[in-house]
Parts: C-alpha cells; sequence; structure tokens
C-alpha cells in the first residue's frame, strides 16, 4: 500500500516537472541580457580554461555576452560540433581543425576570414594550415612541436651533457645507455604517437623544395615517408626501443620517464609539469635530424583555429569579429602565452617555458615541423589507418615498404 | 503445507552441530567473498586512491598510498567546476527519465502479460529491434527531430532521448513477470478488480525486487551518460556531472588526477543510492504471498 | 495454470447454452485486447519515436551520399552497399566482435549466477561485496581503460608483470601481443559486467518460492542438488533476459577496445562499430557508414532472434 502510494506521488511530481522543465529552459535562454548580442562560441579548452578572456572579452565589450559551450577534444568535439552544424544548431564561433576543416569549408560552414585585420599578423605556417584555395578559413594563433624529453643524470653516466644532433648520433647514445644498463628510449604507439618519422620527412621534404600544399594532389604519405620510417625503425631493429611499445599508452610511457625507468621519451610541452613537479632533473631537446645533410624539422602542427559561422550577418557578425579581434590582442597573447602556448604571431615574442626554447626558437617560431595529417585529404582515414600500421610495423609483423603499400591502398580507396 | 515446521523437524536431531556448521560455512564465505572482492576492486582503488595525490605523485607510484597526502585534487575541483548546480541538474533529469521510464516499462510488461494474442507477440518481437540498433547511427536523426521540436539544450529534451530506455525496463520487467505465479493476478480479477487497480496493487508489489534492480540499473546509466548529454546539452548553466569531469581531459594530455576527483564526487551520490535500494532487491515477497 | 483460471470462470457462469458462453469469452478476449494495447501504448510511442524514425532516417541515408555535414544529399541507390561489400577493410572487425560476444556471454553467465547465489546468502560484509561487484561497471570507460592500461602494460613495471615478477614469472607482452591483447579486453569486459548482471540474477532469485528449497531439504538434497535441479531451472527466465543482452550488447560493442587498444596491435581487436563510427563520423562517409549499419543491424538481428529462440527452447524443456 506504501509502495502504491509513493509511485502516485512520483507519477504526479512527473507530469507536473514534464510540463515545467521546457518552460524554466525557455525562460532561461531568452532571459535578462535581452538588450545585448549573444554570440555563441563552441569551446575546446574547458570553461575554467577559457573564462579569464570571455571575462575580460566582455568588460571590454559591454554590450556583447558569450554563451559558452564546452566539448572535449578530439573527437568529442568534432562530433558535438558536426551533430549540431547539420541539425541547424550551429555555433557563431567553433573551432577548425585538420580533422574537420575540410569538410567545413566544403559545406560551406565557415566563413572566408582571408586579408582581415585579426588574420593579418598570423604566422605562414598557420595561415597555411587553415587555407584551401588561396582562402583562410579560421584564426590560428598558436603552435606546437614535439621533442625528445630526456633524463640529465642518466645521459651524464655514459658521458653526455650535449644531446645529439644526428639520428647516428642518437642511436650512438643509445647504444652506450644500454651498454650501461639503462634503458634507452620510449615511445606511446598505442596511442599511435610515432613523432620521429614526421619530423624526418618534414625535413626530407624541404630539402626537396616539395611544396607541401601539392601533397594532397599525389596523396601518396605513404610513399613520401618510406625514407622517414626506415631511419625511424632502426632503433627497433637494433634493440633500443622495446617492441612492447605498442601496447604502451601515453601515460604508461610518461610514467616510466618520470620514474627513471628508462632514459628518454618522445613528447611535447604538455608534459613538462608533470616533469617539474617529478622533481628530476630533465632536458627537452629537438628531434635530432636524419643525417648531417638535412635540417632538424619536429613533428608539430599550428594549434587549431577559430572559425566564424558562413551564415552570420549583421550585429552578430560584427561582434564575431570582436572576439577574434580580441583573441590577437595584447592582453590574450600574453595570457596565452603565460598558459603555456608557443604563439607564433608576428611582432609577439612567447616567453616559453626554459626547457622548451631550444624548441621553439628553432623549430615553432621557424615554422620548421611536419605533421603528416595535416597535409592530406582525409586525414581520418590517414590517422586511424596509420596507427595500425605503425603497430604492426613495430611488431615486426610487416616491413616498412608493406606498410607505405598498405597506407597508400587504403588512401586511395577512401577517395 | 506446514512447511516450516517439517524443515524444522528435519533440523532437531542435528541440534546445535547443525547451527555451528552454518556459522562457520558463513564465516568461510565471508572471508573468501571479501577477500576476492578487494581484488577484483583493485582498479577501484586505483581511482580512489589517486584522487589523493598530485599528478607527479601519481607518476611515482601509482597504487600505493600518497606520499603525502593531499585534498587539493577536492578543493580544486570544488573551485573550478560548479558542483553543486551540475549535480542538481543530473538530479532532475535522472530522477524524471527513470522515473518515466520505469513506469512506462513496467505498464508495457503488464500489457504483454495481461493478454497473449497475434497482437502482443508482435509488439513484443518489434520491441527487440530497438537492441539492436547501434546508438551511434541514429543520434544526427535524434538531434535533428529535437531541434526542430526546439527541445536541444533543454533538460526535457535529454530526459526524451534518455525515455529509450523505457525498451530496456520492459524486457527486464517481462521476463521476470514471466516466472511469477499468474495465480495471483488471476485470484484479483476474479474478485472484480480492473486492471489498473490490478496492476498497483498486486503487480508494483510483487516485483518489487526486479523494479528495485532495474531502477538501480537505470539511474546508474542516466546518471553516468556522457555521449547524449555532450551532444544535446549546450549552455553551461545545464552541464551534468558526468560532462564536469571531462573538464579534465585535454587535446594531448589529460590531468588524471582531477578526473578521478570530480568522477568520485559524481558517482558517490549513486553508491550511496545503491546501497540504500539493495535491501528493497533482495525481499522474500513472492515466496511469503505465495505461501500465504 | 491457464486451465484452472478458465475453470473457476465457467464455474461462476449460469447454466447457459453454449454459444453464449463462447460469445461472452469472445467479448471478453476483446476487451482484454483493448486493455493491453492501452498499456502497451506508451511504450509503442517511445519506440516509433525513438527507435523507429531515426532508423528509417538511416536506412534512408544509407542509400544517399550524405557526407554528415550537410543535408543536400543526393540518392546513389545500391552504391554504399557495393562499396560495403568490395572493400574488405569494412568487414575487417567481424572475427573479433563475434568472438567478444560469445565468450563474453558465456564468461559472465557462468561467473554471474554462482555469484548471485552465494551474494543471495546471509553473510557478515554481504552489503560490502555486493556494492564493490556492482560498482565495477560504473565509472566511465575513459578512467578505467587509462587504470587497466597500466595494469596490463606489456613492460616490467605493470602490475600485473610485477607480481608475476615476484613469482619469478617474465614480462608478458599482455596489450603488444595480438592474442593476448583479445584475451585482456574480454577479460575487462567480463571483469566490468559480472556485478551487473548477478544484481539481475539476485533480483531473479527472489522470485524462486522458498518452498522448493525447504522440501528438498526435507528430501535430503544437498547444495549442489539444489542448485542444479532448483535454481538452475527457475533462473532460466532471468538467463534468458541476461544472455540476449550480452549478445547485442556484444556485438555492438565498441568503447571498450577502442578506450582500451584503439582497435589495435594493428587491427586484432577491431570492431565492426568501429568501422562503422569510423566511416561515418571520421571519414564524412555517413552514406556508407549507414549502410554498414543497415547491414549489420539486419545481422545482429538475425543473430539475437535465433539465440532467443533457442534459449526460450531450452527453458521451455526446463518446466
Amino acid at each position: 500500500m506504501k509502495f502504491n502510494k509513493s509511485v502516485k506521488v512520483a507519477i504526479a511530481a512527473a507530469a507536473a516537472a514534464a510540463m515545467l522543465v521546457p518552460l524554466a529552459a525557455c525562460g532561461s535562454s531568452n532571459g535578462a541580457d535581452s538588450g545585448k548580442i549573444t554570440l555563441s562560441y563552441l569551446s575546446w579548452s574547458n570553461e575554467n580554461d577559457a573564462k579569464p578572456y570571455i571575462e575580460e572579452f566582455e568588460k571590454e565589450n559591454p554590450d556583447i555576452k558569450i554563451d559558452f559551450s564546452y566539448a572535449p577534444p578530439t573527437a568529442e568535439y568534432i562530433q558535438t560540433l558536426q551533430t549540431r552544424l547539420v541539425g541547424n544548431q550551429a555555433p557563431d564561433v567553433f573551432v577548425i581543425t585538420s580533422e574537420n576543416k575540410a569538410d567545413l569549408i566544403k559545406n560551406g560552414y565557415v566563413m572566408d576570414l582571408t586579408g582581415k585585420s585579426y588574420t593579418e599578423k598570423l604566422s605562414d605556417a598557420n595561415k597555411e594550415f587553415l587555407t584551401k584555395d588561396g582562402k583562410l578559413y579560421g584564426q590560428s594563433i598558436s603552435s606546437w612541436a614535439a621533442g625528445i624529453a630526456y633524463n640529465k643524470d642518466m645521459l651524464k653516466q655514459v658521458g653526455y651533457t650535449e644531446f645529439p644532433k644526428t639520428w647516428d648520433e642518437f642511436l650512438k647514445l643509445c647504444k652506450k645507455l644500454k651498454d650501461a644498463g639503462i634503458s634507452p628510449y620510449i615511445e606511446s604507439i598505442a596511442d599511435g604517437n610515432d613523432r620521429i618519422p614526421d619530423s624526418f620527412t618534414g625535413s626530407i621534404l624541404a630539402k626537396k623544395g616539395t611544396d607541401l600544399t601539392t601533397l594532397a594532389d599525389g596523396n601518396t604519405p605513404g610513399a613520401n615517408e618510406l625514407e622517414g620510417i626506415k631511419a625511424w625503425m632502426k632503433v627497433y631493429d637494433e634493440g633500443y626501443a622495446d617492441r612492447n611499445a605498442v601496447g604502451v599508452s601515453g601515460d604508461d610511457a610518461k610514467t616510466q620517464f618520470v620514474n627513471g625507468q628508462v632514459a628518454m621519451y618522445t613528447t611535447g610541452a604538455w608534459d613538462f609539469d608533470t616533469f617539474k613537479q617529478a622533481g628530476f632533473d630533465w632536458g627537452f631537446a629537438p628531434i635530432p635530424a636524419i643525417d648531417s645533410e638535412h635540417e632538424a624539422y619536429a613533428q608539430g602542427s599550428p594549434s587549431p583555429g577559430l572559425a566564424i559561422y558562413s551564415k552570420l550577418t549583421g550585429d552578430k557578425l560584427k561582434a564575431a569579429e570582436k572576439f577574434l579581434e580580441f583573441q590577437v590582442s595584447e592582453w590574450s597573447l600574453k595570457k596565452h602565452s603565460e598558459s603555456g602556448d608557443a604563439i607564433t604571431v608576428e611582432g609577439f615574442s612567447s616567453d616559453v617555458d626554459e626547457h622548451y626554447k631550444d624548441v621553439y626558437e628553432n623549430n615553432v617560431k621557424t615554422g620548421k615541423y611536419f605533421l603528416i595529417t595535416n597535409f592530406y585529404n582525409n586525414p581520418d582515414v590517414l590517422g586511424s589507418t596509420n596507427t595500425s600500421e605503425i603497430q604492426q610495423l613495430v611488431q615486426g609483423a610487416i616491413t616498412p615498404e608493406q606498410w607505405a603499400k598498405n597506407i597508400d591502398e587504403k588512401m586511395a580507396s577512401a577517395q | 503445507m506446514g512447511t516450516k515446521a517439517s524443515s524444522v523437524t528435519a533440523a532437531a536431531p542435528k541440534g546445535m552441530n547443525f547451527t555451528t556448521r552454518k556459522r562457520i560455512g558463513s564465516a568461510v564465505t565471508s572471508v573468501v567473498m571479501i577477500l576476492v572482492a578487494l581484488v577484483c576492486a583493485v582498479p577501484l582503488w586505483y581511482i580512489l586512491i589517486n584522487t589523493f595525490k598530485t599528478i607527479p605523485d601519481m607518476s611515482a607510484n601509482p597504487l600505493g598510498l600518497p606520499r603525502e597526502w593531499t585534498v587539493k585534487n577536492y578543493v580544486g575541483a570544488f573551485e573550478t567546476v560548479p558542483v553543486f548546480r551540475s549535480l542538481l541538474n543530473t538530479l532532475i533529469v535522472t530522477f524524471f527519465a527513470v522515473v518515466i521510464q520505469v513506469l512506462v516499462g513496467a505498464l508495457a510488461a503488464y500489457g504483454m502479460i495481461l493478454r497473449k494474442s497475434t497482437f502482443t507477440a508482435a509488439v513484443g518481437a518489434i520491441l527487440m529491434v530497438a537492441f539492436v540498433v547501434p546508438s551511434q547511427t541514429t543520434l544526427i536523426p535524434l538531434y535533428r527531430m529535437e531541434a526542430n521540436a526546439h527541445l536541444v539544450n533543454t533538460l526535457a529534451g535529454l530526459v526524451i532521448i534518455y525515455l529509450g530506455g523505457a525498451v530496456f525496463c520492459y524486457f527486464l520487467i517481462v521476463g521476470y513477470m514471466r516466472s511469477l505465479p499468474f495465480e495471483l493476478i488471476e485470484a484479483a480479477r476474479i474478485d472484480g478488480a480492473g486492471p489498473l487497480r490490478i496492476f498497483w496493487s498486486i503487480v508494483m508489489p510483487l516485483i518489487r525486487p526486479i523494479l528495485t534492480t532495474v531502477v538501480v540499473f537505470q539511474t546508474m546509466g542516466t546518471w553516468n551518460d556522457f555521449m547524449n548529454a555532450n551532444v544535446f546539452l549546450s549552455s553551461s548553466e545545464l552541464r551534468t556531472i558526468v560532462l564536469q569531469v571531462y573538464n579534465a581531459v585535454g587535446q594531448f594530455s589529460t590531468d588524471w588526477p582531477s578526473f578521478m576527483t570530480i568522477t568520485v564526487l559524481a558517482l558517490l551520490p549513486v553508491f550511496v543510492f545503491f546501497i540504500f535500494c539493495q535491501k528493497w532487491i533482495v525481499s522474500g515477497l513472492v515466496a511469503g504471498s505465495v505461501k500465504g | 495454470m491457464s486451465a484452472t483460471m478458465q475453470g473457476s470462470a465457467v464455474g461462476d457462469l449460469p447454466p447457459l447454452d453454449e454459444s453464449l458462453y463462447r460469445r461472452r469469452r469472445r467479448a471478453r478476449g476483446l476487451r482484454e485486447d483493448v486493455t493491453s494495447f492501452w498499456f502497451l501504448l506508451p511504450i509503442l510511442a517511445v519506440f516509433v519515436v525513438l527507435f523507429l524514425v531515426p532508423l528509417v532516417q538511416t536506412a534512408y541515408f544509407s542509400f544517399t551520399d550524405f557526407n554528415g555535414y550537410s543535408m543536400d544529399m543526393n540518392w546513389v541507390g545500391l552504391d554504399n552497399y557495393r562499396k560495403v561489400f568490395t572493400d574488405p577493410s569494412t568487414l575487417q572487425g567481424l572475427g573479433f566482435t563475434i568472438l567478444y560476444a560469445i565468450v563474453v556471454m558465456v564468461g559472465v553467465t557462468v561467473l554471474a549466477i554462482p555469484l548471485a547465489v552465494i551474494l543471495n546468502r546471509k553473510f557478515v560484509g554481504r552489503d560490502f561485496v555486493r556494492s564493490v561487484f556492482f560498482f565495477f561497471s560504473v565509472p566511465s570507460l575513459a578512467i578505467m581503460g587509462m587504470v587497466w592500461k597500466y595494469i596490463f602494460s606489456p613492460m616490467k613495471t605493470g602490475v600485473v608483470n610485477s607480481v608475476l615478477a615476484a613469482f619469478g614469472l617474465g614480462p608478458v607482452p599482455w596489450l603488444s601481443n595480438n592474442s593476448l591483447a583479445k584475451f585482456c579486453v574480454i577479460f575487462i569486459a567480463i571483469w566490468a559486467q559480472i556485478g551487473w548482471h548477478a544484481t539481475l540474477y539476485l533480483a531473479f532469485l527472489q522470485a524462486i518460492p522458498a518452498d522448493l528449497y525447504e522440501q528438498a531439504t526435507v528430501d535430503g538434497a544437498n547444495r549442489w542438488q539444489q542448485f542444479a535441479h532448483i535454481t538452475l531451472p527457475q533462473l532460466m527466465p532471468g538467463i534468458v533476459t541476461s544472455t540476449f543482452l550480452l549478445m547485442s550488447g556484444g556485438l555492438k560493442v565498441y568503447d571498450l577496445p577502442f578506450t582500451m587498444t584503439k582497435g589495435g596491435p594493428g587491427y586484432s581487436t577491431y570492431t565492426v562499430t568501429q568501422s562503422i563510427i569510423q566511416q561515418g563520423i571520421g571519414q564524412s562517409q555517413y552514406g556508407i557508414g549507414s549502410a554498414l549499419a543497415v547491414l549489420f543491424f539486419i545481422a545482429t538481428g538475425i543473430v539475437v532472434f535465433l539465440q532467443m529462440g533457442i534459449s526460450n527452447l531450452i527453458s521451455r524443456r526446463f518446466e
């Protein structure tokens, strides 16, 4: 009997609330700020990180209110944005990056930002990243580049105070470490983070003088990267890196490095906080050049950019442009730089972390970085296929030539 | 039948010996089961213990006790995440979604066993279709539907999406109802009770174990859902607690201690809820009423 | 059961002629049809709105070149289906998906039933044990994946390998070996679902009349005999429910293998749903993704209906 009654109460409550909830929701979205222009922004960094910028922007522009929403990168963000676009709920400002740029541009969702005051000073690499057929579609203000983090004490044990500049010297260092009973090197192949081949390929293509924007025409990333892959595989063939890296995640690899179980780990500035707090002596060096004939390149990429929804007009468009203008303001760039972004805007020099200086000066600012998925059609196919094929390669199940063939066949079938 | 009396007489000759043996048996069960549970719970321990560590401490010693206990992660969570607002949103969504879907499911299950006809058989088969639809493939159609009805970015819209769980509730409840003695329902019907009254006052109490189980399952599922909430809600003031968990995710690396801390905070209410509910799952109601 | 019901109904009737009796019975049948229709109406509404309509749309997309971004799409007939059948990589995940679904179903069932029986007994700490087992499945996969990757790390520092090292056994390449990676993913799936299904069985155990056990005790049946001859047959409806959920869920699996291994090493833990998602969302070939989804939907449907039929047959034999 008691149960019976509580069920009835529950139903009554449910019915009442089912009617109330939509009303409440409607109320809140139209409510208080009726005089203001509301600009919806789907961010890729979380509310806490984005808050200072939004507060400052709203302070400087009291007539604009930012309606902030957030989806975590990368897959969830891409899916959320896609669903909202196709459901006619497009945010006014959103993120454009390698995984979605082709689709956003092809389907006309993003506005042409060529020659605007807020894109003028962006570095060429950042512009190129979000340009299609001579038109610029996004505002990318920073870049990242990977390097090799190393345990200084361990390198000292085998007599090294300087990090090797070429791959052969690097392999020599590995041999010395191995002979001294230290595991030389680790990378996370489970997450598909083989960063070295990209850096080699970047320098090979630069030496050849290849125009990177033409890579998508042939669309054979396998053949183009083969030389870099072969050089990189020496670290496994000669036994300096454990083939079990195939099953090692980034967090696992980081843990090994921090705990002194391995001397070197390829990563980026995003792990610096952990290294610093762990309190051991570490350094961060640019990835060595493939040989002395080539320049040292990094694996790296411009950061995702901001795009304006193509159908915006009038006051909303003005507000969106003000928001992008604000992004390249001195205040904003300084703030970004302080929170660890390597800014690549002309006339602004990031005060980066001392560990990052070398990579920032040599690779980031000069644009000497390369990321395979940035330059070909169907970057998603390439990304996921590469992860699987690289794993088989490191396992020793296939040869570099088979790797290249498998990648290019998959790319051809996806066209 | 007086079964109780007969079992007492059967046990009587063994006397104390029987109860002692039973007690030892129960103690052995306790020890073994608690040990098994603890070993299996290592991953849960991992989550809990790392909420009291800093990032490097977690890297240096993932499974052990913290070198230095810190509540920084909890303080940080409460400072940066609107925990209470998000919990309230989650509570509203979960409450209405679960109550409605369990009710719809229970009604359907009852309608199903009330009468065996070609119609109910057809409905039963059709409903099974819902189990083989991969949810990712219907996301865009559902989103467009809700967008047209102006339901996206409202809690009510999210509740409606969750109502799909009613089919799941129906399936669990109908399986259970089939295992019940039908005589009770028949007896009530002959006494002249209407179908709705039979449903409220006889069927619902009889299926309390499965009802509680289903409520627990659906509460966990709804409370914990990330995919739908992430897509269907956009305003930050509507975000549910699980969405806040993902604040710790970055493009390249994730702040695991924060992630785990907010997870613990998000799951604490449902953990308490489960402990509270579990005594309702196990109750010898059927046995009692059949005997009576 | 139905015989007694008809018997008593007839008993209440005044002695009228056969045809009137039959007419009354038909009227009552019709009334009950209408009643049961009203009870079923809400769920039918839910089904139509949340499953049928989206499914029909997905089926429609499968005949178009819909890219997931723009609603301007062209009818392409059976092109997408042709592509699915000619591209070998789309069905790459089939083998592992089937292995996963079957092994997880058997594993969870075999372990969850005894667990439920034990959790139904009285012992000190029972509530704690129940809660712990149930909570395995609750934290999100994003976290559990990270934790398990550390536990099953192929390096010497992995949790399992450290334990093995203490016994002088040597590091096992858990996640970096194709077969072992499959094992790990399936092991974790079973671990995560036992408690949930044991809780389900626990509810079904409550429907077993207590006097059956009392009678069996009187007859001198031991615990094992009681389990084999009372518990198991009486649990059949629960087993049908649980295995159905495991099979339909197992064939659709995506999150767990993807979080653990991204489908790797190589393609060893690749699943069918992963290729649907990568085609549809990742590669903006929503049409092809939809075609794959429709085919998979039909295949899964056939498998689970067959399984349902078989388990119903088995359970009928027990009655």
